[in-house]
């Protein structure tokens, strides 16, 4: 137990319980030759861009995570993007355009995807960007 | 039936029109272009019906650019229908029938598809409804 758990316990606080139980929800699934990714978002919420940006960077931290290298993804079959908030730009595209050029970057024509892009009230966390997604992996 | 199938819209950048996995097509999303408005505000249940047949043709579109022909169509097998929502307007379904009405009208059971239709605070080009499909495809298609 290290400090701040300690000082929790002395202060006999009560933290509420994470949103979603983490043994109910899997990061990703990975069978066959897929991999689906749950929806993240980024820490970055400076503006609608940086945190299509950094949901991206998100999602490829975790395909990485999920497959040892991002050199085992064959292609990205399709993503959806939620953009949060009345405040979101005009142009949806623009902020989702952030996340999907993320992709591309990192991977190339690899990368390129069809996807489906939102705007909702609001993203859990209250994150401005949020991604999911479905690639197709090799060996 | 008469249906207009227009000109795909080609996406730029990083987004393609489709990828395919084994026999099942995902299709880009397609919003229904030349209707404005948010179902509960401007648009009625009649307009929005039509902006679901108009967003169908779009996608049916994408299909044949695609594919060739609609005779390499299985089954369509999955859609979501997203409809730009004001106040307390809770009909997407009938919203979504519009779509869903020509599919079924064109490929008849092999058209018949599972389906999500679902309010959202704003779509992309303010669009009142947007839609995303999955195919499945014969084999060699």
């Amino acid at each position: 137990m290290d400090r701040a758990e300690r000082k929790i316990r002395e202060l006999s606080l009560v933290l509420p319980p994470p949103a979603v139980k983490p043994e109910s929800r899997a990061r990703f699934v990975a069978f066959e030759d897929l991999l689906v990714i749950g929806a993240v978002s980024g820490s970055d919420v400076s503006d609608f861009r940086s945190a299509g940006r950094a949901a991206g960077d998100a999602l490829l931290d975790i395909a990485e995570e999920a497959l040892g290298s991002l050199d085992r993804v064959a292609e990205v079959l399709r993503m959806t993007i939620w953009i949060a908030g009345p405040e979101a730009p005009y142009s949806l595209n623009e902020t989702a355009d952030a996340v999907s050029d993320t992709v591309v970057k990192a991977l190339g024509a690899r990368g390129k995807h069809t996807r489906t892009v939102l705007g909702v009230c609001v993203l859990p966390g209250n994150a401005l960007v949020a991604c999911d997604a479905i690639m197709r992996t090799r060996r | 039936m008469s249906i207009h199938i227009a000109q795909p819209d080609q996406p730029n950048g990083s987004v393609c029109a489709a990828r395919r996995w084994r026999s099942l097509l995902f299709l880009n999303a397609k919003t229904a272009q030349d209707y404005g408005g948010r179902a509960g505000g401007e648009m009625d249940s009649d307009t929005l019906y039509h902006a679901g047949e108009t967003l169908a043709h779009e996608l049916l579109s994408a299909l044949t650019d695609e594919v060739g022909s609609f005779s390499y169509v299985e089954e369509i097998v999955q859609c979501t229908v997203y409809v730009a929502s004001a106040g307390e307007y809770a009909d997407m379904p009938k919203a979504a029938n519009g779509f869903s009405d020509v599919l079924t009208g064109v490929f008849g059971e092999r058209g018949r598809h599972a389906r999500a239709a679902m309010g959202c605070e704003r779509l992309e080009g303010d669009a009142p409804m947007i839609a995303e499909m999955i195919v499945r495809l014969v084999r060699n298609a």
